[in-house]
């Protein structure tokens, strides 16, 4: 390691750096700051010690919001699942990478204008799903997303819809890295297709499980963009999600001090989940 | 064999039932967007309307600056790609072909900020852009891209890694400086991937709902998909309207998709990989 190449070294990463000081490290300081003051962005800050935390933890909302986001977060093993299944299904028929562009539309289309289309697909009494149920079976259309406990549900279904293509996309390059003459070793001592999908495609692919687990999980903790346009003073108050909370406490009532404990009780709970799933993966997960 | 061939169509007949309710929103969202207001609330409906109202998406470009919207999405997709690029690239080459003092804790560095959500960053954010003046301009949404995206970086790195540093030696004797190589061995080897990044950026920030949301407050200065938000509460219930607001919104990225669909689903299943 010479001077010159040293120097030439930071030269190179020093976007990174001067972003990571100005858009980062800078932005946690002053948010560990601003957790225990009280600020509407205008007026002066003022130190409240751990007041913003209390009334977080004091609020109903919060809680609400912190039991929606959980629940919502269920979904991510039922997709888990059937994309699992459909990437196992589509390595085997002809036509996979038509079919694969179709399952993946949804993901790659802005998650608000899926979350529009579908609120006019489930829209109570016109929309083409309660026409349906009401002409055809004679069932009077839930209110998908006004009934409070129908809610959640109708967001984890639409998430389903939603990450299926992305899921099973990650499966199938799990499922390349297969080595095929196990699969035919199986067959030969007699396996049906079963147990050879139990037995072995997934503890082989259970590290792509595993990382897709944990990514979804993550990502379900953070849900923001659905939550908002289908709750956006359509449902009750008690419906929103987390990320929805802070949004709501910062940009719309410029509770600065509360908005930042709530952001940092979030990035408390997503490095837990992380910690537990990081142990768990040392007893679920096979590594070849 | 038979039985092999029987799971096979068995298996077809699901996939192909499944991808019913995959389409089936995006066809009804376009066949939507060209009826009249009261086609839209007829049982049972046509899913190929008779005439095609092609005035609800030149009534829409009167309704909202959804020109605008359009110019705004690109512009930022493509200054997110541009940025995000040469970035990640420059800061991967840092990390895999030079030493440094502190390189292996900044790396950690640089993993540690991967696991960052941007909920804990996005307040004081909002108060530092704030205090520029940035506040409903596009600044806030691109200019961060020129100064790395973590994940990014170490995308590219992770490629960088596998080019041989037999190379960065030959270069070396024949007198090439650092920047020679960077921008003659390691970014002509990796064009590939670096398309991969600037897709995945450009999707990832046409997409992106959040940030221009908190930023961008005047209509003219939305994108496509702030924008689409805002619609649907201007045009409440006109869901002809809303319908060719989102068509516009979806048609950019499919076709993108379709166009290069290798390179992004090779990015996705890297990404997969990387752990």
């Amino acid at each position: 390691m010479n001077k010159k190449e040293g120097m030439f070294g930071y030269i190179f990463i020093s976007p990174w750096i001067i972003g990571l000081l100005v858009f980062t490290i800078g932005p946690i300081i002053f948010s560990f700051i601003l957790v225990f003051s009280s600020w509407n962005l205008i007026g002066p800050l003022k130190f409240v010690g751990f007041e913003n935390i209390y009334s977080i933890f004091n609020s109903t909302f919060f809680w609400s919001a912190l039991r929606n986001t959980a629940f919502f977060t269920l979904y991510v093993p039922i997709s888990v699942i059937l994309s699992l299944v459909v990437a196992v299904l589509m390595n085997r028929i002809p036509g996979s990478s038509v079919f694969r562009l179709i399952y993946f539309l949804p993901s790659v289309t802005p998650a608000v204008a899926n979350a529009a289309v579908w609120i006019w697909l489930l829209q109570p009494s016109y929309g083409v799903v309660d026409n349906a149920l009401k002409n055809w079976f004679n069932i009077q259309g839930p209110g998908w997303f006004s009934d409070p406990n129908l809610y959640i549900p109708t967001l984890m279904m639409i998430s389903i819809w939603g990450s299926i293509g992305y899921n099973s996309i990650l499966f199938t390059a799990g499922l390349r890295s297969i080595d095929k003459s196990i699969y035919e070793a199986a067959y030969l001592d007699g396996s049906n297709a079963i147990s050879t999908f139990f037995r072995i495609t997934v503890p082989l692919i259970s590290p792509t499980i595993f990382f897709v687990t944990v990514t979804s999980v993550i990502w379900s903790f953070q849900v923001f963009d659905l939550a908002y346009m289908t709750n956006n003073g359509v449902t009750s108050y008690y419906n929103i999600t987390l990320v929805q909370y802070i949004y709501q406490l910062g940009f719309q009532y410029f509770h600065i001090g509360e908005a930042s404990a709530l952001a940092w009780i979030l990035t408390g709970i997503i490095f837990l989940i992380t910690l537990f799933e990081l142990q768990a993966e040392k007893k679920l997960v096979f590594y070849q | 064999m038979r039985k092999s061939k029987l799971i096979t169509l068995i298996a077809f007949v699901i996939i192909l039932i499944g991808a019913i309710p995959m389409i089936l929103p995006f066809v009804w969202m376009i066949s939507t967007s060209f009826k009249s207001l009261s086609d839209t609330m007829v049982f049972p409906p046509d899913f190929f309307p008779k005439t095609l109202r092609w005035e609800n998406y030149t009534e829409l470009f009167n309704l909202v600056p959804i020109k605008d919207w359009f110019l705004n999405s690109i512009f930022l997709s493509v200054m997110n790609s541009i940025g995000v690029i040469i970035s990640s690239s420059l800061v991967a080459f840092g990390f895999v072909a030079l030493n440094f003092k502190f390189k292996d804790f900044l790396f950690t560095l640089l993993l540690v900020t991967m696991m960052i959500p941007f909920e804990a960053v996005m307040i004081p954010q909002y108060i530092l852009f704030n205090f520029f003046g940035w506040i409903n301009t596009l600044y806030p949404l691109w200019v961060p891209s020129f100064f790395g995206a973590a994940y990014m970086i170490f995308f590219v790195r992770q490629f960088f890694k596998t080019i041989s540093t037999s190379y960065i030696d030959a270069a070396k004797v024949d007198g090439a400086n650092y920047w020679q190589i960077f921008y003659k061995i390691f970014i002509p080897l990796s064009y590939p991937v670096l398309v991969t990044v600037g897709l995945l950026t450009f999707i990832n920030t046409w997409n992106y709902f959040l940030g221009p949301l908190i930023y961008l407050n005047t209509p003219s200065k939305m994108t496509i998909v702030s924008g689409l938000s805002f619609l649907s509460g201007q045009a409440l219930g006109y869901w002809n309207y809303i319908m060719a607001g989102s068509t516009l919104a979806i048609l950019p990225v499919i076709v993108l998709f379709l166009i290069a669909q290798k390179s992004i689903i090779s990015g996705i299943e890297l990404q997969g990989g990387i752990k």
